[in-house]
């Protein structure tokens, strides 16, 4: 926890106890994305962005597995 | 894996990354992991004797696993060169890259925005001096752009058109305009924090680097280096930024955003840096120094 849950300067007797969450697990949708006015679920369902049909590949893609599970890529020109 | 904590006065994200206090640091150019691994050395992060453009998954990362990427792009073999210093097809070529960045980490089950940037200098806190730039594909929306995305939508809503074609619509008369073609242009905003802040932007609405065609990459590049050259050119040495690029979160129907790049050079002169202090800091309120008119003028100048 990286804060107190009850505010310790206030006497909040009878009030209802707040419980932030304050682990990325149950980081409720809203608290990231309301500013974004984000739907984050209805865009998961979607379809991907397409490239643009226009822009031709230039570089071809070579995928290496490093010793310690890492990926590298490698581009090169086609 | 990282510790995300939530900010709750900021309504924000803190990412606890303790491991990377031990990342590399400031190596010596015969010890640069980022170089191609030479015959008798040891091996680099990039174990072939050359390459054209690599990206690599951090070693220190942020973010990783079902949190997201973070990844390093090497732009070139060459440890002395410089983003700026690539020919244009080359950075087209670059822009290739992140566009495929973009795509296949904005995939990722957890991935809510990849950030592409590029940290230039040690007045910035750059601890590998070769020219590489980075990708975090973050597990939320940076709030940086949660407040971006949130001003276009508030002016979507109230006026129908997007903020930032609204801003360049303010670049008509050219006075703070840098560099200009017919798809891009390269300006110190009005609103600029950093002395000799420069956005470069399409001058058509694209969300993002996914939306570019061909002619979009082409003027992206040309301008991208005209930018850099007169960066270095400002107070004749590598001049350091940061360079941030904003563009629309992942997904076919998330937010409308309007795609464009952000440098922050710390330099207010060549030997004075801008410090983020008291006011900045401590209240969010950026004093700058400069007039963007004045600064446009002498970066159009160079």
């Amino acid at each position: 926890m990286n804060f107190a849950q009850e505010c310790t300067s206030v006497s909040t007797g009878r009030r209802r106890r707040h419980r932030p969450n304050y682990t990325f697990r149950s980081m409720p949708r809203s608290q990231n994305a309301d500013a974004a006015a984000l739907d984050v679920q209805s865009v998961r369902e979607v379809s991907r962005p397409q490239r643009s049909k226009k822009a031709a590949k230039r570089l071809s893609k070579r995928l290496v597995q490093k010793s310690d599970g890492r990926y590298l890529i490698y581009y090169e020109k086609s | 894996m990282s510790e995300l904590r939530w900010h709750p006065l900021l309504e924000e994200w803190v990412t606890v990354a303790p491991w990377r206090q031990d990342r590399t640091y400031h190596p010596s150019a015969d010890h640069c992991p980022l170089c191609p691994t030479r015959p008798g050395h040891p091996e680099t992060e990039i174990p072939a004797s050359d390459y054209y453009i690599a990206v690599f998954e951090n070693r220190f990362p942020s973010f990783t696993g079902e949190q997201g990427r973070c990844e390093v792009v090497c732009y070139t073999p060459d440890h002395d060169s410089s983003l700026g210093e690539q020919s244009v097809d080359h950075i087209q070529d670059l822009i290739e890259v992140w566009r495929d960045r973009t795509d296949e980490l904005g995939r990722l089950p957890n991935v809510r925005y990849v950030y592409i940037f590029e940290n230039r200098g040690e007045a910035i806190g750059v601890t590998l001096s070769h020219p590489h730039g980075q990708i975090y594909a973050y597990p939320f929306v940076p709030p940086v752009m949660q407040h971006e995305l949130a001003a276009h939508a508030r002016h979507q809503r109230t006026t129908g058109r997007c903020i930032y074609c609204d801003v360049l619509a303010g670049e008509e008369g050219g006075e703070r305009t840098v560099l200009r073609d017919e798809h891009w242009i390269a300006f110190v905003p009005p609103f600029a924090r950093w002395p000799y802040e420069v956005h470069i932007a399409p001058l058509r609405h694209r969300n993002g680097l996914l939306d570019l065609d061909a002619d979009d990459s082409a003027s992206f590049a040309r301008i991208l280096k005209g930018m850099l050259q007169k960066y270095d050119r400002l107070f004749e040495m590598p001049l350091p930024y940061v360079m941030a690029m904003h563009q629309k979160p992942p997904g076919r129907r998330g937010p409308d955003h309007h795609f464009h790049v952000e440098f922050y050079p710390p330099n207010r002169s060549r030997d004075k840096l801008k410090y983020l202090a008291g006011s900045e800091l401590g209240a969010g309120a950026f004093i700058v120094d400069a007039r963007a008119e004045d600064t446009a003028a002498e970066l159009r100048g160079l």
